[in-house]
């Protein structure tokens, strides 16, 4: 039960490798934390900082109000769930989760009372006796996150625990973390490139790349207002269109203007652009915001676009349209009444409530 | 205020402190071990160095003796110009000999072993079971017994060899078993006139190709077993023959796990004091000596302690330069294996 | 397989015969069936041969010095028991027993078996988890008398440990002649072997199980200690074996070493009875003898072969 600040923290492999570059995050107490980024990004450098098993370079990293720059892992109070699960094999269930109270001495029948409690909770109790490699894949990761909760740490770690299960598996297993998040009422620190996990599990997300923290947000408003074109394009599937393009001042409208095709700015969101007028920008929107002309949803500012139909995915509820206009080609999901097939010149709606605008060369959204 | 600035000193001291602890830690763990071979390994190598520049031998062994007499490389010069009072010695020889020794056997140990080993992974074989844990046994069973068992078995008069020559003999050409009362280990003449191997050379081949080749099957049947079965199946598809399937996919993808063990092989024979100790004992007039066996005698039979030990100065460079070319060979044709 | 019933015995002797595999795929043809079951049993023969002769002779109830014809005896002539005999009461000329003999050469076995796996896995422990100033050179020096033949280290061996000498009373102790003297020569030799197969075994313990037990509350030394030392069992079992193996079959440095007939070992027995000065020794005796040392070893390797086959672990020791 404790809060977790990441305080100007930086991580450097050798010299020229930095894996986490002046990161700060406050995590409160009983939050669920997701880090999201691409492979490689420092999600899992990140967390290793907070658990000790890393030194870091610079920084401090807090957990409630202790720094614990130089506490060994063992006396910080946390407990990781690792992507490879690393059950002990020479030990069984059993021992497994009760290794860790073991160690701290809590007395037998109390170990015995925890263990039975948290694998009544995941449902393995009749595991108890085997050893992890007569388990399933989904069975050693419930004993892991079990060895993990029956310790009852203050910050719970989790290292991308279900990219080792199978689809059916990890939709399971993610209702299952956020149940047991619930119950447990601790702080959550969760590492995942799946931004469905992140999206469906988070009470905020911290998104990540090249080391630097891009955003950290509940996941709605990262959604809805990215902060930068990374954000952006990261979060959502499939991911946001891009068109590179120039905002100019027509009479008394506004409009953003790509090679292709020009599209005018609702009044009501001109303002914080005005400075930006004659500048190269990037126009960003979503593909549920792109509709078939012909399926315009009620009460909406469309602007229409002629493009052609590269391929069409047939979702059932919806439809993927891969269009190309010019030089840009993007994604559009439409109402799947939609009688577009590839090879037709169609007439698209973009949805001007709904869209972002990023300056070109910070990259930074304009709002 | 001051009280606080007290503490976070003395806990960066503490801090300080652990570190040290921390970047000494792994040296604890090695400490037992060099500890140990610091004084009955590096030590004796480094000694044994100073040694072979005098003439260290019987007299200088008693406690209190006089230190032995600084000889310069006299040592080193008399082993190669073959000044050293054995007869029969001759250092070039021996090298050439220990070589093609070591190679003769390694080619067929490998040959044999990858032939043996694709013969048992054919689908459908009989027996395959009980062929492959019958051909463990010349790997289990000690060396030094193989070597006893073969020296009987080589007696001239009533050795297993020439009696079941001598049977086989009778029964097919009708000869008389007087004729096979072959001195496997000690005839002197070469059998093949213009190649300079004794008998015994024959005899120890015969020996260690018994020994050597399981090795060589076990680990090209586990090769063979990893090369996926779709590889022949596409290759049949392809048109290729049995002996082109052979020499175009199953050679090739052997390659990786041969190589190591050849290397180990290469080492492993050079160095095959008990076979040849025990066997042929080096002889008929030192044919079949090696360099290993050579340094023994030096110590044990002549007492040289001094010659000995420049002898095995020469070994380790000979073995150093053996070991960097074979690696060598093995990684400049690695990227063939790709 | 749409149909998962195991096909009837029937079935799978006929497929026996047509060289197919147990589930019914095609195999070899017939032809070559018959050629490669001559040869493997020709090899089977050559293989067998060897250890069925000294086994018969060992038998050989006519307690003659040399076999005159070529048979395997248990097969005709009926078997005894009479060399085992003579040879376990005394094998060679010296005054000792065979149960002395062994008793030698299985303390210096273990002893050394046991030194080597316990000095050994702290620092291939070391070597394959710890990063610390001058880990290359360290490794470059334990492969470099790995490289190295045990006998090639012997001169400086002999003469270090003769200068160990202690006077008891009118007993004198001297080192190099003793079996702690041979066990330190062997132990030179097996060490850099045990740290190189070991630390190779270790490489392959993920390093994760370390971490989650520094998280579940280990220090980095308990760490070892619980987890990864327990999970090495198996090397630990292995190295020990092979060192075992190596020192129970060692020669070179015990005949050189030893002079008191009291301190033999088994080796230097069978070769006094083998040697240039054996000729009285019946081959029976000299058969007895062998199996009564190849005997235990040959099965435990057979055992515990299958632990180290595929890695070049195998006969990996120094000789
Ligand atoms: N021990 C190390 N030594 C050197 N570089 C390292 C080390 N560990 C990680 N790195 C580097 O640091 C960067 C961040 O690695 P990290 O494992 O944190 O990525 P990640 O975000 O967890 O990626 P993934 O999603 O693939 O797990 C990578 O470029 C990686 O190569
Ligand atoms: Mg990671």
């Amino acid at each position: 039960m404790a809060s977790v600040t990441y305080d100007h923290v930086t991580k450097k492999f050798g010299d020229s490798m930095i894996a986490v570059n002046d990161l700060n995050i406050n995590v409160d107490d009983k939050e669920f934390l997701v880090l999201v980024g691409p492979s490689g990004c420092g999600k899992t450098t990140a967390l290793r900082c907070l658990a000790g098993l890393e030194e870091i370079t610079e920084g401090n990293i807090k957990i409630g109000d202790r720094v614990v720059n130089d506490v060994p892992p063992k006396d910080r109070d946390i407990a990781m769930v690792f992507q490879s699960y690393a059950l002990y094999p020479h030990l069984s269930v059993f021992d497994n989760m009760a290794f860790g109270l073991k160690l701290r001495k809590v007395p037998k029948d109390e170990i015995k009372r925890r263990v039975e409690q948290a694998a009544d909770t995941l449902g393995i109790k009749d595991l108890l006796n085997r050893k992890p490699r007569q388990l399933s894949g989904g069975q050693r990761q419930r004993v892991a996150v079990g060895r993990a909760i029956v310790r009852e740490p203050k910050v719970f770690l989790f290292d991308e625990p279900l990219s080792n299960l199978d689809a059916k598996l990890r939709v399971q297993m993610r209702a299952e973390i956020s149940k047991l998040h619930q119950q447990l009422q601790t702080t959550f620190i969760y590492v995942t490139h799946d931004q469905v996990e992140a999206m469906t599990m988070a009470s905020r997300i911290a998104v990540i790349n090249k080391g630097v923290l891009q955003q950290i947000d509940t996941p709605q408003n990262l959604y809805d207002s990215p902060n930068n074109v990374f954000v952006a394009g990261f979060m959502g599937s499939p991911a946001m269109n891009f068109f590179p393009a120039k905002l100019r001042k027509d009479a008394n409208k506004m409009v953003v203007d790509t090679s292709d095709f020009v599209l005018t700015i609702p009044p009501d969101r001109t303002k914080p652009l005005e400075q930006h007028v004659g500048k190269d920008i990037i126009f960003g929107i979503r593909p549920e915001n792109i509709h078939d002309a012909e399926f315009i949803p009620p009460n909406i500012h469309a602007e229409k676009v002629e493009a052609k139909v590269d391929v069409t995915e047939l979702m059932g509820n919806e439809i993927y349209l891969y269009l190309i206009t010019g030089k840009n080609t993007f994604v559009g999901r439409v109402d799947p009444r939609s009688k577009m097939r590839m090879g037709d010149k169609a007439q698209v709606a973009f949805n001007m409530d709904k869209f972002h605008i990023f300056d070109a060369q910070t990259e930074q959204a304009i709002r | 205020m001051t009280t606080l600035a007290q503490s976070s000193t003395a806990s960066k001291k503490e801090a300080h402190k652990k570190s040290i602890w921390k970047t000494l830690n792994p040296y604890f763990y090695l400490l037992p071990a060099f500890l140990i071979m610091g004084v009955i390994t590096y030590y004796p190598m480094l000694y044994q160095v100073w040694m072979s520049f005098t003439d260290y031998g019987v007299k200088n062994l008693r406690f209190n003796a006089p230190l032995p007499n600084y000889v310069g490389l006299a040592n080193y010069i008399n082993i190669l110009t073959n000044q050293l009072g054995l007869s029969y010695y001759d250092f070039w020889r021996m090298l050439g000999f220990n070589l093609f020794w070591t190679f003769s056997n390694v080619i067929i140990h490998v040959t044999l072993g990858i032939f043996i080993a694709v013969i048992l992974n054919r689908q459908g074989l009989w027996f395959k079971g009980f062929y492959r844990a019958l051909y463990i046994l010349p790997i289990v069973i000690p060396q030094i017994i193989v070597a006893n068992i073969f020296r009987n078995m080589f007696d001239p008069d009533y050795g297993a060899i020439n009696q079941g020559l001598a049977a086989l003999g009778k029964f097919f050409f009708g000869l008389s078993p007087d004729l096979f009362h072959i001195h496997w280990i000690d005839q002197v003449n070469y059998p093949v006139s213009w190649l300079p191997l004794t008998l015994s050379y024959y005899a120890l081949l015969i020996t260690n190709v018994w020994l050597g080749w399981p090795f060589m099957t076990i680990v090209a049947s586990g090769a063979l077993q990893s090369i996926p079965k779709d590889l022949y199946e596409a290759a049949r598809i392809d048109g290729a023959s049995e002996s082109q399937q052979f020499w175009r996919i199953t050679l090739p993808l052997l390659r990786p796990a041969m190589v190591p063990a050849s290397v180990y092989g290469i080492v492993m024979t050079f160095n095959l004091f008990s076979l040849i100790y025990f066997l042929s004992g080096g002889g008929p007039l030192r044919q079949t000596e090696i360099l290993i066996t050579t340094a023994y005698r030096l110590i044990n039979e002549q007492r040289l302690y001094g010659v000995a030990a420049a002898f095995c100065v020469y070994i380790f460079f000979i073995l150093l330069a053996l070991t960097l070319i074979t690696n060598a060979i093995t990684r400049a044709t690695e990227s063939y294996d790709a | 397989m749409p149909d998962s019933k195991k096909p009837s015995f029937f079935t799978r002797v006929r497929w026996f015969f047509q060289g197919r595999t147990s589930t019914g795929e095609r195999g070899m043809g017939f032809g070559s069936q018959i050629l490669s079951q001559l040869f493997l049993l020709l090899m089977a023969v050559i293989v067998l041969y060897p250890i069925l002769w000294v086994v018969s002779m060992s038998f050989d109830p006519r307690d003659i010095s040399r076999p005159t014809e070529l048979r395997l005896n248990p097969f005709q002539g009926g078997l005894s028991l009479k060399a085992y005999q003579d040879v376990i009461n005394q094998p060679t000329a010296n005054p000792v027993s065979l149960g002395q003999l062994m008793f030698n050469s299985f303390r210096l076995a273990t002893l050394t078996g046991i030194a080597s796996i316990i000095v050994g896995v702290f620092a291939s422990y070391a070597f394959s988890r710890l990063r610390f100033a001058g880990r290359q050179a360290l490794m470059i020096a334990v492969l470099t008398v790995l490289m190295l033949p045990s006998i090639a280290t012997l001169p400086a061996l002999f003469v270090l440990l003769n200068k160990v000498q202690i006077d008891i009373g009118n007993s004198v102790f001297n080192l190099r002649n003793s079996l702690i003297g041979v066990g330190l020569a062997v132990l030179s030799g097996s060490l850099p072997f045990a740290i190189w197969n070991m630390k190779g075994y270790l490489d392959t313990i993920p390093k994760e199980l370390e971490e989650a037990a520094l998280i579940d509350g280990c220090t980095p030394n308990e760490a070892f200690f619980r987890v990864t030392l327990p999970l090495s069992t198996p090397v630990l079992a292995v190295t020990f074996f092979l060192g075992f193996m190596s020192t129970w079959t060692e020669f070179a440095t015990s005949w050189l070493f030893l002079t008191n007939p009291k301190d033999f070992t088994l080796m230097m027995a069978l070769y006094n009875m083998v040697g240039q000065y054996s000729n009285s020794t019946p081959w029976s005796h000299f058969a007895a003898m062998s199996i009564l040392i190849a005997l235990p070893v040959t099965i435990v390797y057979l055992f515990v072969q299958r632990y180290f086959v595929g890695g070049l672990a195998i006969g990996g020791v120094k000789g």
